[in-house]
């Protein structure tokens, strides 16, 4: 069976919900193409291809999870840079983040977000959020133009 | 005088206000009249001296009488200006007055807008204090939270079949501990939200938010025997969505509380309160609570019950609370033990022209 899968890039500070959110996604065979940036600085190398992802190829990721609350450049910050630039636009992006204050929430769709998750506490809730959002956002949704498709086997 | 003088001053004002300077227009333009009051007394004065000496001596000589009349002129002109002078000295102390009183008022006044400017950033400090600590155990404390659950369902998943029964309930217990710990953040979370959410005020049916809060706790009321009475209800002004929380956390209590009666019977009405507000109740058969209590019953996470008996953190009647003191009502219960539990909440009817 061929699936097609998509790059996601996890942008998360806290290396334990980095853990569970690939472990989420392991269990559905989700976490091949995850590229984890852990603070706002490091996405943004990532999408811009500068830094440590100077070499890596010039396709988009499929999603970006963002949490908002992150070291050198906030999430918000990531975001309205990502939603400012003319190639970077398109790119879907999930606010993955434990706050569920309303200035966080109106503040992200406002910025044009297009999904915005509160992490459940309960790990089986979370479980199947991070999955949901794996399996909708790498393997149902059609990305933008300028993401590649990864085609592999399973 | 005193009436020609208030008179002088109206007439005054309103020839002074098309004049450049307005400002105390009182003291020269009220003199107008009294003068020619003055001079018409003087005249009239010297006329009717003249009718008396021709009465009473007519053979006065001229140099005589024209003394005499000057005497007696000047005489009645000198009260005359007494009278005036007087007049316009009390005019001028009861303006003084008046500025003095109203420099003083004006002060006082200043000094209020000054503490009230005050309490005023004291409160928004306050709020926005409030609003990061929230914000603070919103993030900061759920994180690790997910983690504790987290890890140990990674480590029921992974090492149940070397770990005994007894250290698996430990983990059991570990999860639901924190389980428990999430509820009671999300709990004082929206006990928080409610405090500071903007209300948006309109006048809508309580019986529909009363149906509405019926069909949502349908769950609760599943398996069970409940006589409902709900009278018919009022239109109320607040905030429709808070309003509901308020029902909807009365009418879970009141069938939560009285799950234990085979025949649980719950009453929704009005009773009369003051003319500019509406008390509705929500009373039911359940088990009650010792007056002793009631004023713990609207405290943050105060319960009456043990969590084995009734289900819940304790954050329902608060919430109740803080949503209708935020419309300017009352919140207060009565009961005794197993003879039920009546919750009474007053709502300010709408003033016409708010």
């Amino acid at each position: 069976m061929v699936t097609e899968l998509k790059r996601i890039l996890l942008v998360e500070d806290d290396p334990r919900d980095v853990e569970l959110i690939l472990e989420a996604l392991g269990d559905y065979h989700l976490a091949n193409e995850v590229i984890v940036a852990n603070d706002g600085e490091e996405a943004l190398d990532y999408l811009y291809r500068r830094g440590n992802f100077n070499a890596r190829h010039s396709d988009n990721p499929a999603v970006v999870l963002l949490d908002l609350k992150l070291p050198k450049v906030s999430g918000m910050e990531v975001l309205k840079q990502i939603r400012a630039d003319e190639k970077l636009k398109m790119i879907p992006i999930v606010i993955l983040t434990s706050s569920r204050e309303d200035k966080d929430w109106l503040e992200s769709y406002k910025l044009g977000v297009n999904a915005y998750v509160v992490k459940p506490v309960d790990f089986h809730e979370f479980v199947e959020a991070v999955k949901d959002l794996g399996a909708f956002w790498a393997v149902v949704n059609e990305p933008p133009p300028g993401s590649i498709r990864n085609v592999r086997k399973r | 005088m005193e009436y020609e003088a208030k008179i002088g001053c109206t007439s005054a004002n309103k020839l002074a206000t098309s004049e450049a300077e307005p400002k105390y227009p009182v003291h020269d333009t009220k003199l107008i009249i009294p003068v020619t009051m003055t001079l018409l007394i003087m005249l009239i004065g010297m006329s009717l001296y003249q009718v008396v000496k021709y009465l009473l001596f007519p053979g006065l000589s001229l140099i005589k009488s024209n003394i005499i009349t000057i005497l007696f002129s000047s005489t009645v002109a000198t009260i005359a200006v007494y009278f005036v002078l007087r007049n316009r000295q009390l005019l001028l102390q009861h303006t003084l007055k008046e500025n003095a009183e109203r420099k003083k008022a004006e002060a006082e006044v200043k000094n209020l807008n000054r503490d009230l400017e005050y309490h005023i950033r004291e409160v928004e400090t306050a709020n926005k204090e409030l609003e990061s600590f929230s914000y603070s155990v919103s993030h900061d404390l759920r994180a690790p939270l997910r983690h504790i659950g987290g890890y140990v369902e990674l480590l029921q998943k992974n090492a149940s079949s070397v770990l005994d029964e007894k250290s698996l309930r430990y983990l059991n217990t570990i999860s639901e501990s924190a389980k428990r710990m999430g509820l009671l953040i999300d709990d004082l979370l929206t006990f928080s939200r409610i405090g500071r959410v903007e209300m948006q005020k309109t006048i809508f049916s309580l019986e529909a938010v009363v149906e509405e809060c019926l069909k949502d706790l349908e769950r609760e009321m599943k398996g069970r025997e409940i006589t409902w009475a709900i009278s018919p209800l009022p239109d109320v002004y607040g905030d429709r969505f808070l309003i509901n929380l308020v029902f909807q956390n009365l009418i879970a209590n009141a069938i939560k509380f009285s799950s234990p009666r085979a025949q649980a019977k719950i009453e929704i009405g009005t009773v009369p309160g003051k003319d500019d507000e509406i008390v509705v109740f929500v009373r039911d058969n359940g088990v009650g609570f010792d007056m002793k209590y009631v004023d713990k019953l609207f405290g943050v996470f105060q319960r009456l019950h043990s969590s084995g008996q009734f289900e819940g953190t304790g954050i329902g009647l608060a919430n109740v609370q803080r949503i209708i003191h935020r419309h300017g009502g009352k919140t207060w219960a009565e009961g005794s033990v197993d003879k039920g539990a009546t919750f009474y909440v007053s709502i300010p009817k709408l003033i016409k022209g708010e």
